[in-house]
């Protein structure tokens, strides 16, 4: 009987650490990008925002060659 | 009772050695490289007149190669011969009046009496018709946009309506009537990670496509002005499928008023779907070394050195490496020729054989 409680607890043990594994992959499917994202959402809405040079990025009715965040460039 | 305990424990250690190894979930395919990749010479066209600031645009057809030029002083449309490169005619001229363009995003050349210009700005897609005889152009019809679809930044026109991507981010593309009424909304942005309401509108931005569609086969692309993401719609067969490049989904910071800063790459630059291919130029290169270049003092080069070929099902089939930077492509199988354009060169109209 005791060996017997003891094999079913592996087995508890076993089906736990697999549940584990598998959630822990399945937040790493998120990818970096999430965390990028995320990181830039909380990065603040100031609203401003540059337009610069000419190219193919739409910014503000026009098309410009990059559109950065206000300060982003004198830093 | 031994056998099942053991039976268990066995199962139990295989869930876990399996779920460990396996890799995260994806739910769209993915491409890695290209089976077979070749470098391309371009070859620059020796124009009678210097016109242009940003061609952007290329289409050939009936003899006639019509450019559109996005940053342009007077005029967005630029008809040439093909393949003598003799100037035709200029038109859409730009300006805030009735009969001009505010801004053109891209053209549809079917044929001389079918040309087809979106004007964002305006919300209008007009048809212009060429005149060989007389060296003229002619606005023919003019698509007021309902007020809806906000800003269209591309379009195909097909045999009964207009393909748009959608720019609120609460579908993917929407097919418009040739009065400028949306008829019904297809599909939802296929982003992988960006699933909030609150960034519907940033995300939608992010996501600017550029579409192609082909009668012929009744294939519609869709590529990704950032990151590197292509779909393709199968009209025939009814599938849909999306492909994610090595750099993946479009990245962007989304600021107040629902605007998006892109934070990643510049992606594809144009996709045209021919009876056999979809051809994609593609960029690769980040915008953080783009402001970079502009803290030193330079001008960051801008367009695509490589042109990467997907089949109809979206297999990755070849990579060309071009030694010139290049947007819009004309494709033509049977010549194997492409005409592309380099927005920054004082040659800028190329064509290349492949």
């Amino acid at each position: 009987m005791k060996r017997r409680n003891q094999i079913l607890g592996i087995v508890l043990f076993t089906i736990i650490v697999a549940c584990f594994c598998y959630m822990k992959n399945q937040s790493h499917g998120m990818n970096d990008l999430v965390f990028e994202n995320i990181e830039a959402l909380a990065g603040g809405e100031s609203g401003h925002y540059t337009c610069m040079g000419h190219g193919s990025v739409s910014c503000d009715g026009a098309y410009v060659e990059v559109k950065i965040d206000g300060y982003r460039l004198g830093e | 009772m031994k056998f099942l305990l053991y039976t268990l424990l066995i199962i139990g250690i295989s869930s876990v050695l399996f779920s460990c190894a396996q890799t995260p979930d994806t739910p769209f395919s993915r491409y890695e490289k290209f089976p077979r990749e070749s470098a391309l010479k371009a070859q620059e066209i020796a124009l009678d007149t210097i016109l242009f600031r940003y061609p952007y645009r290329v289409m050939v057809q009936d003899g006639v190669a019509l450019i559109m030029d996005l940053h342009n002083q007077d005029n967005f449309f630029h008809a040439f011969s093909y393949p003598g490169w003799k100037h035709i005619v200029s038109f859409g001229k730009r300006g805030e009046g009735p009969d001009e363009v505010l801004s053109a995003e891209t053209i549809q050349f079917n044929s001389l009496d079918s040309i087809w210009a979106i004007d964002a700005n305006k919300m209008q897609i007009t048809r212009w018709s060429i005149s060989l005889s007389d060296c003229s152009a002619e606005r023919k019809e003019i698509i007021s946009l309902d007020k809806s679809l906000v800003r269209s930044l591309d379009f195909c026109a097909t045999e009964s309506c207009f393909l748009i991507p959608g720019y609120l981010g609460d579908c993917r593309y929407w097919q418009v009537d040739y009065t400028g009424k949306p008829i019904k909304s297809i599909g939802e942005i296929p982003t992988e990670v960006n699933k909030g309401e609150d960034v519907r509108i940033p995300l939608a931005q992010a996501w600017r496509t550029f579409i192609d569609y082909n009668p012929t086969n009744g294939v519609l692309a869709m590529v990704t002005q950032l990151g590197e993401v292509i779909e393709i719609y199968n009209f025939k067969e009814n599938t849909h499928v999306v492909l994610y490049g090595p750099n993946g989904e479009p990245m962007f910071k989304a600021v107040g008023g629902g605007e998006a800063i892109p934070n990643g790459i510049m992606g594809f630059g144009n996709v045209v779907v021919t009876d056999n291919y979809i051809y994609a130029p593609f960029q690769g290169v980040t915008f953080k070394d783009k402001i970079a270049a502009y803290k030193r003092g330079e001008v960051p080069e801008d367009g695509c050195r490589s042109i990467y070929v997907f089949d109809l099902e979206g297999n990755p089939v070849r990579k060309y490496t071009v030694d010139k930077p290049i947007y819009g492509i004309d494709v033509n199988e049977e010549t194997g020729t492409i005409i592309a354009t380099c927005v920054k060169s004082d040659d800028p109209i190329l064509e290349i054989k492949i």
